[in-house]
């Protein structure tokens, strides 16, 4: 191997493997201008080192670590208020949910049954079909014939029978009764 | 610190106990301090970095990772935040960093001759290390300055070994070379 690869290794003499820190001795014992290098590596790395083995220490640990911990108190309320929002909502999401999809059902089905037509009182309602008694036809009946003609409505009247009955049971006694 | 304690503190801490975190934080602070004193060359600086990361660290126990060394997260953690918070600060520092260290070579004129005292050393050592590449200058930091494994920096870096040496080897290749440069312009003077 040529030098060039060595002055890689030299300057990772700390990170090199076994087998590679013994090609590199070998090869430094061979190899002056590398050797020269390895020397100003090394002091390099003892000025280095000599900044890191400084032991930095805060100008007052205590006082640090109140600070820390008033930190992480101030946090921890904040984040008390957040659980505890978050808990409620995970807990009575489900219920609310429910309970708002219920109340819009309600709303929409109240909405439909008002707007929704009766199918019998929409065919009643055309003129064609509809029973219209007219005060003119009856005016000219006198009040016991009156009385007589229409006591015979009251036989339809029946809360049992059905609406579309009802009025065709009418129809048929207006109808008798004016011929 | 041992490992079943700092694991049972960090169980205790997880579920609210501030007494068990405070302990924690009593037996790491230092080691937090030291890095971000050694990225910031501030303490004031390094100390409102540790305290929003033990605020990160308490925040976040509920994610621990027991395969990492607590002090590796912590690393990990300040890391982020030096890099995070003083990028621009970096960018005007590697600016300023030849220019400082011309001044320093003139203001240390008259003491031509005498070995530089280790306070200097340390701010000439941070201000050249500001020249460095963001990559370069926090393998250096954490493996050179804070002498931690290789293994660690990977980790608190995500960084794989390749990498790793690649960029300390550029790092220590720099460094000596602005060290030496500095040296012969401190002669010259």
């Amino acid at each position: 191997m040529n030098c060039s690869h060595y002055h890689n290794l030299i300057y990772l003499k700390a990170e090199l493997s076994e087998q590679d820190l013994l090609s590199l001795q070998q090869h430094l014992a061979t190899c002056t201008s590398c050797a020269q290098l390895d020397a100003e590596v090394h002091l390099f790395q003892e000025t280095i080192n000599r900044i890191a083995s400084q032991e930095i220490k805060p100008r007052n640990a205590a006082a640090l670590t109140s600070s820390i911990m008033e930190a992480v108190h101030a946090q921890k309320s904040g984040t008390t208020i957040q659980r505890q929002v978050k808990v409620w909502i995970q807990e009575n999401l489900l219920r609310y949910s429910l309970a708002a999809l219920s109340l819009i059902q309600i709303v929409f089905f109240s909405l439909e049954f008002q707007n929704r037509r009766d199918p019998v009182a929409e065919q009643y309602s055309s003129s064609s079909n509809s029973v219209v008694i007219l005060d003119s036809d009856m005016i000219h009946i006198n009040p016991a014939e009156r009385k007589q003609h229409t006591s015979g409505f009251a036989d339809c009247k029946s809360p049992l029978i059905e609406r579309r009955a009802y009025l065709e049971c009418l129809k048929s006694k207006y109808s008798s009764t004016l011929l | 610190m041992d490992k079943d304690l700092e694991q049972a503190l960090i169980n205790q801490s997880a579920n609210g106990d501030a007494i068990a975190f405070r302990r924690l934080v009593e037996d790491t602070q230092n080691f937090a301090l030291s890095i971000a004193y050694k990225f910031l060359n501030n303490m004031t600086d390094a100390e409102d970095i540790v305290q929003e990361a033990y605020v990160r660290v308490w925040k976040n126990l509920h994610r621990y990772d027991p395969d990492f060394r607590f002090k590796t997260w912590l690393g990990k953690i300040i890391t982020n935040l030096c890099l995070d918070t003083k990028k621009s600060s970096y960018r005007k520092m590697n600016i300023r960093a030849v220019d400082a260290a011309t001044s320093r070579r003139v203001s240390d004129a008259n003491e031509t001759g005498k070995h530089l005292e280790h306070e200097e050393l340390k701010e000439i050592i941070h201000q050249l290390a500001a020249s460095l590449s963001e990559k370069q200058r926090t393998v250096f930091i954490l493996r050179d300055l804070q002498q931690l494994e290789p293994e660690e920096v990977c980790r608190i870096v995500s960084m794989s070994e390749g990498n790793l040496k690649s960029n300390l080897y550029y790092a220590r290749l720099k460094m000596k070379s602005l060290l030496e440069q500095y040296y012969s312009e401190k002669k010259r003077f």
